[in-house]
C-alpha cells in the first residue's frame, strides 16, 4: 500500500451569488495515494471541478476556501503564501483542463511555451537544454518533431491535449489533476489519450485525480472512485467494488442510468428529480428528496461519511 | 400506396469553399474545398429511427442540414417522399418544411431569447396559418404537457433563460412536433443535456415516435446512447458512409475496421471489461485534402495496396448490412 | 403522458420590468445606481422642459435686472439724505425723482415703484447727486452701494432693509436672468437633440436592418454611403449641413405654412427655420451610428442558431426579420439612442456656439456660452459656467441612463 500523497480534510468552498451564499464544496475529505488514479465522478454542478481548482488554489474570486486543509507532500497548501504556492504548482502539482485551446497561448509556439514553463521553475537550465527536454517529451507523447514549432491552432484537439500533459510532465510533477480531460475529444482520440495516460502514469509514477462526469472512462482508468453529489462525497471505493456493488442509492441510480454499449437488452433507468439548489440545500441527507430508499432519519440528520465496510466509505443512513 | 422509403439520398455531396486571405488568393491558383459530405447514398424507411453516427468532421451534421435543405447541396439528390427537394423553388421548399423538422443540439442557442417559450413552440402554427390566438395557445399547451413541460400554462409565458437545460430541450422537441411532421432530424439532441436527463429525453423521443407516427434521423457521436433509440445506423467517416445496417447487427458484427475501432473505443462502465484492443493511430485527417482511395486507409490495420487507389463502394455483405471496404469479407463469419 | 421529470420552475420566476428595476440595487450593483442617477437627471430635465413657464422665475428673453449681477445677488438698497423722514421704505418713492446708475437695475425697480428716473453713469456721481439734493433718493445694488456710504456718511443714510429679487444664477450681459434662460434653454437643446436622434434612428435603423439582412451588393453600397458620412467629424459635418440647409429650410417652412394656411411672423420663421436646420443637420450626422450598430448586430444575429431554427420552421424572411432579429437588436438600440442624444446635445451646443443654431434671443445653452465667453477675463464667470454645467449634466444623464439600461434590459441568467 503506497503512502498518501494528497490529503484533503473537511474542505469547504463558498461562492457569494445574487441569490445567497453557495457552498460548492461542503466538508469534503479525500486522500490520493501515490501512483494511483483516483476518479472523481458526479454530474454537472456537483462541485467536482471546484474541488479540483481548490486543490491547486486556482479558485476564481469571489469563490474561496472557507475551511479545511489540504496536505500535499507533507506541506499544508492552504498556509502557503501565493509565491510559495506558485512554486508548488507546476513543479509538483499540475492541472489538465477540459478545453486545451483556451489554456494554450495562441500566440506562442508550443515548444516555446514548454521551454518557458520549464525555465520558470528551473531557472538554471539553459534554453537549449530546456528545448531538448521539451522535444524529447513531446516525442514520447507522439507529437512529431516537425510540429514542435507549431501554434496551438495548427494542432488537432488530441494533440493539444497531449501538449497539456507534456507541460505537466516537463517538470516531473507528482500529482496531476485532470478536469474533464477528454470531454472535448472524439471517442477514438479519447481512447488513445487514456492509453497514453496509463502508460505515462506507469512510467513516470504519476498520481492522477481524474475529474469527470463520464462514468465509462472512470471504469477504464481509475483505481479508486469517489462519487460526488451536491457538494459532498457520497461514496468512495475501489473501482471494481463500486461498479460491482454500489452502496449509496445515488451511486446505484447513477450507474443504472449510464448506457453500456456491450449489453444488448438493457434499459436505462431514470432517476427522478434533479440535483438540489446549493444555496439552500435540503435538510439532512441531500439526496433524500430523490432517494428510493429514504427513511425518516434521512430527512433531518446528515449522515456521516464513514468507512462502513473495509475500504468502502459512504454517507448513508442505510449503513450506519 | 405510401412508399417504403420516406427519404432517399443519392450521391449527396456538399463542398464548402475555404475562405482564404487576400494574399493567399493571389498566390494559389486552385480553390480549396472542405469535403464535408462527399457522395453518400442511403434511405430512411418510414417509421424507423435511422442513426447517423460519426466523429467530428464526419459530415453527419451537414447531412442532417442537407436533408432539410437548410444548406444547399453541391451535388446529388434528396428525395423526400419521392419529391426531389433540390428541384423545389424557395417558396415550395418553405411549404415543404411543414413535413420535416429539426431538433437542434444546443437548446439554448436554438431558442429565441426574446420570445416566450409558448410563442416559440407555436410559431410554426402561425407561420402556416393553422391556428391563432386562443386555439394556438391551447394546442401548444397540449403539446407542452405531452413532452413533460409542466405546469404548461405557467411555462408558456416563460423565457428560455428561465428554464433548465432539460426543459429547454423538451421545448425544442415540442416545437419540432407542433405541425406533426413526417420526418424529424434530431441533431445530437441529448449531447448537451445532463447525464441523468438524457435517459428521460430518449424515453420521451421514443414515446413520441410511437404516438405521433414519426420517422427520425438521429445524428449522434455517442454510439452508446444510439443503441437505445436507433433501428438502423450508418457510420460516417470523413464525408462518406463506412457501414450501414440494423443497429444490433452492426454493433454485434461490425465489418468495417473503422466501425470496429469506434465500437471498441467507447468506454464501458465496467472495470472488468477494460479495452484491450489497440486504437488506430493518428487522428481524423483534414476534410480539405482527404486521403486518396479509401479515406480510412492511412490508419487502417488491414489496409492493402488497393485501398489507397480505389474508393470502395458500399456493398451488401449480409441482408440489409452494407459496408464500404475492400477487405470486409474476411470478417464475414 | 410523457415521462415526468419533477423539474421545478427555477426559483427566479419571471419578474416584470418594474420589479426588476427595484430589485436592481441588490442584483446589479453599480450599474443600477448609475442608471437611476441618470434617470433622475432626465426626469428633472424633462420637467424643466415641460414646466418651463412655471419653473422659470422670469421671462428668458427680456431684461429683468442689472446686467452682470453675480449669482445670488441683485437686491437693492434705498439711500436717502440724513434726516429725510418722508421716505421710509421703497413704496414711498412714487412720483419722486430717483437716482440710479445708468443701465443698472435700479432703473427697473424705480420704475416699478412709480418713480421718475435720473441716470448717472458713475456710482460716485449718484451718491453725489443725492448729497446735493438733485434727487430725492437713490437705489443702488446691495453689492456695490454700501462701499460708497462711508464717504458720505455724514449726509446720507440707508433706509430699511435691502429689498427686491435676487437672481440665483445671476444675470447676463443684457440683464436677463441666467436661471430662466437655462430653464427655457432646456427646451431648445432637448427638443433638437431628441428629435434629431429620433430622425436618425428612424432612418438608420431600418436601413441597417435591411442592409444587414439582405447582404450582397445593396449592403455594400449603402454601407459605403454610410461610412462616408461617418468618416466626417460630426461637428464639422453638422456645420456644413446647417450652413447649406438654412435657405432650403426656410423655403420649405414657407411652403408648409402656406399649405396649412398658417401665417408666421418673421421671428417665428427664424426660430423654426433654425430649429429645423439644426435638427436635420444633426440627424444626418448620427444616422451612420445607428446604421452601423444595427447592421453589425443583424450580421451577428443572422448566424445564431435560433434564426436557423426559424428558417427550419418555414418562416418567411420578413417574419424572421421582425420576430427573430429585430427584438434582439432593440435593447442595444435603446442604449445607443440614449448615448446618441448625449452626443447630439453637445453637437447642438456646438452649432449654437458658432452661431449656426437657433437664432437669438432664443435661450440656448451653447449660444449663451458663446456670448458669455468674452466676459470671463473680467471675472464674470456665471454666464458661461451654468449653461456649460447644464450641458455636461444632461449629456451625462443620458449617457448614464443609456449605459445602465443595457444591463437591465437584457434578461440575464438569474443565478449567475
Amino acid at each position: 500500500m503506497s503512502e498518501p500523497l494528497l490529503q484533503i480534510r473537511d474542505l469547504s468552498v463558498e461562492y457569494p451569488t445574487r441569490g445567497g451564499l453557495l457552498r460548492a464544496v461542503d466538508g469534503v475529505s479525500l486522500t490520493a495515494f501515490k501512483g494511483e488514479v483516483l476518479g472523481l465522478v458526479g454530474e454537472s454542478a456537483c462541485g467536482k471541478s471546484t474541488l479540483g481548482m481548490a486543490v491547486l488554489r486556482l479558485l476564481r474570486p469571489p469563490g474561496k476556501i472557507v475551511s479545511g486543509e489540504i496536505e500535499f507532500r507533507g506541506q499544508q497548501l492552504l498556509e502557503l503564501k501565493a509565491e510559495a504556492m506558485r512554486l508548488v504548482r507546476g513543479a509538483h502539482l499540475s492541472m489538465v483542463f477540459q478545453d486545451p485551446m483556451t489554456c494554450l497561448n495562441p500566440l506562442q509556439r508550443i515548444s516555446d511555451h514548454m521551454v518557458e514553463t520549464i525555465r520558470t521553475h528551473r531557472p538554471s537550465m539553459k534554453v537549449k537544454a530546456a528545448r531538448q527536454h521539451a522535444g524529447a517529451l513531446l516525442d514520447r507523447l507522439g507529437i512529431a518533431t516537425e510540429r514542435l514549432n507549431d501554434y496551438p491552432h495548427q494542432l488537432s484537439g488530441g494533440m493539444r491535449q497531449r501538449v497539456m500533459i507534456g507541460l505537466a510532465l516537463a517538470l516531473d510533477v507528482d500529482l496531476i489533476v485532470a478536469d474533464e480531460p477528454t470531454t472535448s475529444l472524439d471517442v477514438i482520440v479519447e481512447a488513445q489519450f487514456l492509453d497514453q495516460l496509463r502508460e505515462l502514469k506507469d512510467q513516470f509514477g504519476l498520481t492522477i485525480i481524474l475529474i469527470t462526469h463520464n462514468i465509462g472512462i472512470v471504469a477504464e482508468l481509475a483505481d479508486r472512485v469517489a462519487v460526488m453529489y451536491a457538494a459532498k462525497i457520497v461514496e468512495l471505493a475501489d473501482v471494481s467494488a463500486l461498479f460491482g456493488k454500489p452502496l449509496h442509492p445515488y451511486s446505484q441510480g447513477l450507474l443504472k442510468s449510464v448506457p453500456n454499449i456491450r449489453l444488448s437488452d438493457d434499459c436505462l433507468e431514470i432517476m427522478s428529480g434533479a440535483p438540489p439548489d446549493l444555496i439552500n440545500p435540503p435538510q439532512g441527507c441531500r439526496f433524500h428528496p430523490r432517494c428510493p430508499r429514504v427513511m425518516d432519519r434521512c430527512r433531518s440528520e446528515v449522515p456521516p461519511f464513514d468507512e462502513v465496510q473495509p475500504g468502502r466509505w459512504t454517507a448513508c443512513w442505510l449503513y450506519e | 400506396m405510401e412508399a417504403l422509403n420516406l427519404v432517399q439520398v443519392l450521391d449527396l455531396k456538399k463542398w464548402f469553399p475555404v475562405q482564404k486571405g487576400f494574399i493567399e488568393r493571389l498566390v494559389t491558383r486552385e480553390r480549396q474545398f472542405v469535403h464535408a459530405v462527399d457522395g453518400i447514398s442511403f434511405e430512411i424507411k418510414r417509421g424507423e429511427v435511422f442513426g447517423l453516427a460519426g466523429e467530428s468532421g464526419s459530415g453527419k451534421t451537414t447531412t442532417g442540414r442537407l436533408i432539410l435543405r437548410l444548406v444547399e447541396p453541391t451535388q446529388g439528390s434528396i428525395l423526400f417522399d419521392q419529391v426531389d427537394l433540390a428541384r423545389l423553388s424557395g417558396e415550395e421548399m418553405r411549404r415543404m418544411r411543414r413535413r420535416m423538422q429539426i431538433i437542434f443540439q444546443d437548446p439554448f442557442a436554438s431558442l429565441n431569447p426574446r420570445m416566450k417559450i409558448g410563442e416559440a413552440i407555436g410559431h410554426s402554427l402561425e407561420i402556416f396559418g393553422m391556428a391563432h390566438g386562443e386555439e394556438k395557445r391551447g394546442r401548444v399547451v397540449e403539446m407542452m404537457e405531452r413532452v413533460g413541460l409542466e405546469p404548461a400554462a405557467l411555462l408558456y409565458d416563460a423565457y428560455s433563460h428561465q428554464l433548465s437545460g432539460g426543459q429547454r430541450q423538451r421545448a425544442v422537441i415540442a416545437r419540432a412536433l407542433m405541425l406533426n411532421p413526417d420526418l424529424v432530424v434530431a441533431d445530437e439532441p441529448i449531447a448537451m443535456a445532463d447525464v441523468s436527463v438524457r435517459a428521460l429525453l430518449l424515453d420521451l423521443m421514443n414515446e413520441l415516435k410511437r404516438a405521433l407516427d414519426l420517422t427520425y434521423l438521429f445524428i449522434t457521436h455517442d454510439l452508446a446512447t444510439a443503441k437505445y433509440i436507433c433501428d438502423r445506423i450508418g457510420i460516417m467517416y470523413l464525408g462518406k458512409l463506412a457501414e450501414v445496417g440494423e443497429l444490433q447487427k452492426v454493433y454485434g458484427h461490425p465489418f468495417h475496421p473503422y466501425t470496429q475501432a469506434l465500437l471498441a473505443a467507447v468506454p464501458v462502465p465496467d472495470p472488468r471489461q477494460r479495452r484491450t484492443q489497440p486504437m488506430p493511430p493518428g487522428e481524423i485527417p483534414s476534410p480539405i485534402n482527404p486521403p486518396s482511395g479509401c479515406r480510412f486507409h492511412p490508419r487502417c490495420p488491414i489496409a492493402g495496396p488497393i485501398c489507397s487507389q480505389e474508393e470502395p463502394a458500399l456493398r451488401e455483405l449480409r441482408q440489409g448490412h452494407t459496408v464500404a471496404c475492400h477487405y470486409a469479407d474476411r470478417f464475414v463469419a | 403522458m410523457a415521462p415526468q421529470s419533477s423539474e421545478t420552475i427555477p426559483k427566479a420566476h419571471h419578474v416584470g420590468l418594474i420589479a426588476r428595476f427595484f430589485r436592481g440595487a441588490k442584483w446589479y450593483g453599480a450599474e443600477w445606481y448609475i442608471t437611476v442617477v441618470g434617470a433622475l437627471i432626465l426626469v428633472v430635465v424633462f420637467l424643466m422642459t415641460v414646466l418651463a413657464p412655471q419653473l422659470a422665475p422670469y421671462d428668458a428673453v427680456k431684461q429683468v435686472a442689472s446686467p452682470f449681477t453675480p449669482p445670488g445677488e441683485g437686491r437693492q438698497i434705498l439711500i436717502v439724505r440724513l434726516g429725510e423722514t418722508a421716505i421710509q421704505n421703497p413704496a414711498d418713492l412714487a412720483g419722486l425723482a430717483v437716482g440710479v446708475r445708468a443701465n443698472s437695475s435700479g432703473q427697473f425697480r424705480a420704475l416699478e415703484l412709480g418713480a421718475s428716473v435720473e441716470k448717472y453713469y458713475e456710482i460716485d456721481l449718484c451718491f453725489q447727486a443725492l448729497a446735493d439734493g438733485q434727487v430725492a433718493a437713490i437705489l443702488v445694488e446691495e453689492a456695490v452701494g454700501p462701499q460708497f456710504l462711508p464717504a458720505y456718511a455724514a449726509d446720507l443714510q440707508q433706509v430699511g432693509e435691502p429689498f427686491g429679487p435676487t437672481f440665483l444664477l445671476g444675470t447676463d450681459n443684457l440683464g436677463r436672468d441666467v436661471l430662466s434662460r437655462i430653464i427655457f434653454g432646456a427646451r431648445a437643446v432637448l427638443l433638437v437633440a431628441v428629435i434629431s436622434a429620433g430622425v436618425s434612428a428612424l432612418v438608420g435603423i431600418p436601413l441597417g436592418l435591411l442592409s444587414g439582412f439582405v447582404g450582397g451588393a445593396p449592403d455594400r453600397i449603402i454601407s459605403l454611403i454610410m461610412d462616408s458620412i461617418y468618416s466626417f467629424p460630426g461637428l464639422i459635418l453638422a456645420i456644413a449641413m446647417a450652413a447649406v440647409l438654412q435657405l432650403q429650410m426656410r423655403e420649405l417652412l414657407n411652403h408648409v405654412a402656406q399649405a396649412l394656411g398658417a401665417s408666421l411672423s418673421g421671428d417665428q420663421t427664424a426660430v423654426l427655420t433654425g430649429t429645423m436646420t439644426t435638427t436635420v443637420a444633426i440627424a444626418v450626422v448620427y444616422m451612420p451610428t445607428f446604421f452601423r450598430m444595427v447592421r453589425g448586430q443583424v450580421l451577428a444575429i443572422k448566424q445564431q442558431l435560433y434564426v436557423e431554427a426559424a428558417r427550419s420552421l418555414g418562416a418567411k424572411a420578413a417574419t424572421i426579420l421582425n420576430r427573430y432579429i429585430l427584438p434582439n437588436v432593440i435593447p442595444s438600440i435603446v442604449v445607443v439612442f440614449s448615448v446618441n442624444v448625449a452626443d447630439a446635445i453637445l453637437t447642438e451646443a456646438g452649432l449654437s456656439f458658432i452661431g449656426l443654431g437657433l437664432p437669438p434671443p432664443t435661450p440656448d445653452w451653447g449660444y449663451d456660452i458663446s456670448k458669455g465667453r468674452q466676459f470671463l477675463p473680467s471675472g464674470q464667470w456665471w454666464m458661461v459656467t451654468f449653461p456649460g454645467l447644464m450641458i455636461v449634466l444632461v449629456a451625462t444623464g443620458f449617457s448614464m441612463f443609456g449605459e445602465g439600461m443595457s444591463e437591465i434590459l437584457n434578461p440575464r441568467l438569474s443565478d449567475s
